[in-house]
């Protein structure tokens, strides 16, 4: 992917600029504010997207995308701003090129979720369940609204597409709360896993009252623990969900497991 | 009583009227005979003279600089209705002869009828929009299609009648038209609990155009056609005259409410103002600042969190400056990045606790908040081992209900009441926007309960 980036302060796009380098599918070319240097290259060069700021002091961010996309009809626009300006402020002809709209300070979270949009990928969410448990959005650590709403979607992730009850969760998260503090809790986690959940833009959970199940975006979940149960060669370090107390229950079947897939292995190269 | 009863009950009252004045305009044409009098000729040209002034005062509306209602389109059209009802009655009819033109011919006598129940029914359909646009007649997407259908199908039946010799039974459509209408309308108006004096002036209308129209039809079927006089010229000076009434006490009640809401709007902006003002105080911002940079030594990272939740928080601001409301959950998040703020700054943690049963629903900007800080300050749940704040919310069948209440130490409500101006603020917001009313409910030692109700719109006109 090419792509423009034009901000007449590079300073507030050092985080921006990083994570663009760092990711090996774009190339970038960074433009101060000239009006005229930007058209030549555009006009010159293959360019999929661009990264505008809205206020400038030579352009308006707005004007300059009608411009390309005149020259590039199909370019993919994000604006950075530092303003309150929202999707349904644009003007209707930008409307189809804008895909989004980050606002300084820029999250990252937030720009790994635009990039991946611009590169027209399916997000994935990376599930590391061996050793810390961690989520990871398009290689950005997911940060969880409580640590309790974090343990409760590790939870769910050990049940492999089954669904979460509540009182599944409540013995295993809560053991030693009385259950009307148990219960007030739980729904708590939920409602804080939910608006995590829809931060991030991957909203593969389905809550109902008592249930919580992963709805089909979960094909798009990579996880270590799935990967071992559907057979894959995993490292597997002796650790299972760290520092969760639950994941004891799991720990002799995942042994077991990985042992008897080493051994399948080892077989393998060995008759080869 | 039950809401199928009072339709009924409705329904009956005004077919009973419906049937009432056909009869009086029945007997009146039928017994009258064939008399032209001067007299009728007097009530005709005030009639016109009254349908004149109307419009005048409609143009009037169009041509000043204020916007325009859409009550005064629809009145517009209504009165354009029932002047081309009037121009087609059989007054009209009868007058042709003076003017040199024969009135004996059979094609006036068609034309005339399609015309003049034509635009009855037009008229109607204006009254019906009327009723929708402006009193916002419950949205019924399937209804509207079945009134249509109704009105297109009865004026085909109609004319079919007419034209094939059966025109002894073209009351039946009429009929048909009477009592849907009747049925329909009634409806509406019981699901909307609005019983008011405009409603009441419109039903009159309905009311009277049906029956005058129906004992207009009915001389015309029964009667020779050339000898009726009808009562046309009688209700259209009532139904002018109705109508002028209800437009005058509408656009009345249209101003007032105006006026009260340019009030309320001065007002919650005066509200909104303060509310920004005071949590973008410079203690505030500095103070997170101050926070942030220690942070920034302590960890990178946590500095990073700590930016993100502050600018965050700060974004809020410059929204709530565009707007009085916003949705639940988005106001939720406010809370959030609040409290962790709250929690980078302070030794001892203290949690919110969510329990959100409904979410679909907007509340003002930072109206929750002050709730928390209140709590925070007067609960002292920070200073205690396991100290939390729930916020609860779910929906009964009238209100969306939201509770805040918290473990603490619970204080003395009525001393708060005159303290906290955040809470004032808020509360007067919740009112003036949503119709909501805050209750506060707090005991020494049990902790603090406040209880936000919020009318559901549709519920909110309910007078």
């Amino acid at each position: 992917m090419k792509i423009i980036v034009v901000d007449d302060e590079i300073k507030s796009l050092h985080v921006f600029l990083d994570h663009v380098v760092s990711n090996t599918n774009f190339e970038y070319q960074f433009f101060k504010d000239d009006h005229n240097q930007i058209l030549t290259y555009v006009k010159n060069n293959e360019i999929d997207g661009a990264f505008l700021d809205i206020k400038m002091d030579n352009i308006y961010g707005p004007d300059l995308a009608k411009e390309l996309i005149k020259i590039k009809p199909e370019i993919k626009i994000i604006f950075i701003t530092g303003l309150n300006y929202s999707y349904s402020t644009l003007p209707d002809d930008l409307k189809k090129n804008v895909i989004g709209i980050i606002y300084k300070p820029i999250k990252e979270v937030e720009l790994s979720k635009y990039l991946l949009k611009m590169a027209n990928e399916k997000p994935v969410l990376k599930v590391r369940m061996f050793g810390h448990f961690d989520c990871f959005m398009n290689n950005e650590l997911v940060r969880f609204s409580s640590n309790k709403s974090k343990e409760l979607f590790a939870l769910l992730l050990t049940l492999n597409g089954k669904s979460l009850t509540m009182e599944h969760a409540i013995t295993n998260l809560w053991p030693d709360k009385d259950v009307d503090k148990a219960k007030i809790l739980y729904r708590d986690a939920i409602w804080r896993l939910r608006q995590t959940l829809h931060e991030i833009g991957f909203e593969c959970v389905d809550f109902s009252r008592a249930l919580v199940t992963l709805n089909k975006k979960k094909d798009s979940i990579e996880c270590d623990y799935w990967d071992l149960l559907k057979g894959k060669d995993v490292f597997y370090n002796y650790e299972f969900c760290i520092p969760y107390e639950w994941s004891i229950n799991y720990e002799s079947e995942i042994n077991y497991l990985y042992e008897k897939r080493q051994q399948f292995f080892k077989k393998e190269l060995f008759m080869r | 009583m039950k809401n199928r009863t009072k339709v009924l009950l409705f329904a009956l009252i005004n077919i009973l009227l419906i049937g009432t004045i056909t009869a009086i305009g029945f007997i009146s044409g039928y017994f009258k005979g064939n008399e032209t009098t001067t007299l009728r000729q007097v009530v005709n040209i005030f009639t016109s003279a009254a349908l004149f002034a109307l419009l005048v005062v409609v143009a009037i509306e169009f041509a000043s600089p204020f916007i325009v209602k859409s009550a005064t389109f629809t009145t517009a059209f209504v009165a354009l209705a029932v002047f081309l009802m009037l121009f087609t009655s059989s007054d009209t009819l009868n007058l042709l002869p003076s003017i040199g033109i024969d009135n004996t011919h059979i094609a006036y006598y068609y034309v005339f009828r399609i015309f003049n129940y034509g635009s009855f029914l037009f008229g109607l359909v204006f009254l019906y929009f009327f009723f929708k646009q402006d009193y916002g007649f419950k949205e019924n997407k399937y209804g509207e299609l079945v009134s249509a259908l109704v009105l297109i199908g009865d004026y085909i039946v109609f004319i079919v009648l007419l034209f094939f010799g059966y025109s002894h039974f073209a009351f039946i459509p009429a009929f048909i038209l009477a009592f849907y209408w009747t049925i329909y309308i009634t409806h509406s108006v019981i699901e909307r609990y609005t019983f008011n004096a405009i409603y009441l002036y419109s039903f009159l209308i309905l009311t009277t155009l049906v029956g005058a129209e129906l004992a207009e039809i009915l001389n015309y079927t029964i009667n020779d056609y050339f000898h009726n006089i009808g009562i046309s010229a009688y209700s259209s000076i009532t139904i002018i005259l109705f109508f002028f009434l209800v437009y005058m006490s509408f656009t009345f009640k249209m101003n007032k409410e105006a006026q009260k809401n340019e009030i309320n709007e001065k007002r919650l902006n005066e509200l909104q103002n303060n509310v920004l003002k005071n949590q973008i105080n410079p203690h505030f911002i500095f103070n997170t600042l101050a926070i942030i940079k220690s942070l920034y030594l302590e960890d990178p990272k946590k500095g990073s969190k700590a930016i993100d939740l502050f600018s965050q928080h700060l974004r809020a601001y410059v929204e709530a400056g565009e707007s009085f409301l916003v949705p639940l959950s988005k106001e939720l998040d406010i809370i959030t990045s609040y409290v962790d703020l709250a929690n980078l700054r302070g030794e001892k943690q203290f949690e919110v606790i969510y329990d959100i049963d409904f979410f679909d629903f907007e509340v003002p900007y930072f109206s929750l908040q002050p709730f928390i800080e209140n709590a925070l300050k007067y609960s002292k749940i920070n200073e205690k081992e396991d100290g939390y704040i729930e916020i609860q919310t779910f929906e009964e069948e009238d209100d969306y209900m939201i509770i805040i209440s918290d473990n603490g130490v619970g204080f003395d409500p009525t001393n708060v009441k005159s303290t906290s101006y955040g809470i004032k603020n808020s509360r007067e917001r919740l009112r003036l926007l949503l119709g909501a009313t805050v209750s506060i409910d707090s005991q020494i030692d049990k902790g603090s309960k406040i209880t936000i109700r919020i009318p559901r719109k549709d519920m909110r006109n309910k007078e």
